[in-house]
């Protein structure tokens, strides 16, 4: 009897220690957001070098992930200086009135390719639900997670160059990180 | 060392912000002087309210730039998320003070001046601003409160065109200080008010009028860009001192009030004088943020 209550224990302990959240701590190191802005002649790549933020994993099931990401909008960096800093300016991200830009996920969802990861993107003050397939792999105490998506800049007051300069905006996230 | 703007951009800026605004003031100004006409001629009656014309041509200037900008329009009319939406409204305010300010026998103008310069300097500087230094809104109400009353004074003792069109000279100053520092959208309102009071000018030139109270409503407005742009410009390598000259640049107008030079200024050479003295910080300035922070139009760091 006592060896099958201490085996019983011992196997809840188990599943306790593989169901503990695994959390991920999110850097500018190990983890990159980047944007492509585009017009009808041109485009024009940028980024954020500076974010922190952590990726929580239930066990290793990726559809458990939750995600908090802070970005620094001061350390944003684009393909030409003139760029960034009318980028920085009030005209776009208005970096001195809102040095931080958030995205905290709010629900993952399994799909037959891979995942959807919905959320509150917070940039200039201004938070939208929003919704992206992502690949999330998560394997001997790192996770992996890259998307591909598109945003609307007018839906978060960036309303400068409508007509001339697109309104949807590429972004492509890449995350690589240890727990 | 900036180089001069392509071609395609100047006549984009001409056609799209510059031309809309110098019509607009240009047609108010006109429409209002044809009109006191009429009433002096049918009724006998002379009514003196070519200075809220003036001042009406600017703020109707401000107003069709906005609207003509379409979705691109720097301040929405609605203040929508940020802080600095309200600088719009801070704008309107001063106009409007100097609207009712200019009508005759309104004897608290100059209060109702300083009340808005200060409430408007405390919606214009940023909370993170305020907080970092307790003496800013003081001293930039001081200094929208001071430009605005002296450009007033003076403009009241010199009537014409030439005021008007060295203030014109100087928010076209704030315009190209906005550029250097990366700052498009507020360049955009500062060519608005340029193009609305060189329009009133040239009205006033060629109607031989008085066009003097369109550049004391414009000189709060410009400081407020000013504001903007100092603290909202994240890069901006423009030095303070070229923000101080452009902005306090209308306080040279005092020069003309001096002894020897009010005796020279009040014979034929005022406007020129006026002009003379208003521009040449602003130029200094201007050449200044252009060695200092060159702004590039080429097509090899085309931006968008």
């Amino acid at each position: 009897m006592r060896f099958v209550m201490g085996l019983t224990t011992a196997a809840l302990c188990c599943v306790v220690a593989f169901a503990a959240d695994t959390k991920f701590p999110l850097t500018g190191e190990n983890s990159k957001i980047e944007f492509t802005g585009t017009k009808k002649e041109g485009k024009h790549d940028g980024g954020f070098k500076k974010l922190t933020g952590t990726a929580t994993i239930t066990g290793i099931d990726a559809a458990t992930a939750k995600l908090e990401v802070v970005i620094e909008t001061e350390s944003l960096w684009s393909d030409d200086a003139k760029l960034t800093g009318h980028l920085k300016s009030p005209d776009f991200f208005d970096v001195k009135t809102n040095p931080t830009a958030k995205f905290v996920s709010t629900k993952v969802e399994a799909t037959k390719t891979g995942h959807v990861i919905h959320g509150d993107l917070t940039i200039n003050g201004k938070t939208k639900a929003i919704h992206f397939p992502a690949a999330i792999v998560v394997a001997d105490g790192k996770i992996a997670i890259q998307a591909d998506f598109t945003i609307d800049r007018t839906e978060f007051g960036m309303t400068y160059g409508q007509g001339k300069i697109d309104d949807k905006v590429a972004i492509r996230l890449k995350v690589e990180a240890k727990s | 060392m900036t180089e001069l703007p392509p071609t395609d951009e100047v006549v984009s800026a001409l056609k799209y912000a510059v031309a809309p605004c110098f019509t607009a003031a240009a047609t108010v100004y006109l429409v209002g002087r044809v009109s006191l006409s009429l009433i002096r001629r049918f009724s006998g009656r002379s009514l003196p309210l070519s200075a809220v014309i003036a001042v009406l041509a600017v703020g109707v200037a401000l107003a069709v730039g906005n609207y003509a900008a379409g979705l691109d329009r720097p301040f929405p009319w609605v203040p929508d998320g940020k802080p600095w939406h309200f600088a719009w409204w801070a704008i309107g305010a001063m106009v409007g003070v100097e609207l009712i300010a200019r009508i005759p026998g309104i004897q608290f103008g100059n209060l109702l001046r300083g009340v808005t310069a200060g409430l408007a300097a405390y919606f214009v500087i940023p909370a993170f601003a305020q907080s970092e230094a307790r003496w800013w809104i003081p001293v930039a109400s001081l200094a929208i409160a001071i430009v605005w009353g002296t450009t007033d004074f003076v403009a009241r003792k010199y009537s014409g065109g030439s005021i008007a069109f060295a203030l014109a000279i100087n928010c076209g100053g704030t315009a190209a200080i906005c550029l250097h520092a990366a700052s498009l959208g507020f360049l955009n309102v500062a060519t608005f008010l340029a193009a609305g009071l060189g329009a009133c000018a040239l009205c006033a030139w060629l109607t031989r009028s008085d066009a003097a109270a369109a550049a004391t409503a414009a000189t709060g407005p410009q400081i407020v860009l000013l504001l903007l742009t100092k603290h909202l410009s994240s890069d901006s390598q423009v030095p303070l001192d070229c923000f101080l000259m452009v902005g306090l640049a209308p306080l040279a107008l005092l020069l003309l009030l001096a002894p020897g030079i009010r005796r020279v200024a009040s014979m034929r050479f005022g406007g020129i004088a006026a002009i003379s003295l208003v521009a040449t910080p602003v130029a200094f300035a201007v050449l200044r943020a252009m060695i200092v922070a060159p702004y590039s139009f080429s097509l090899a760091q085309e931006e968008w």
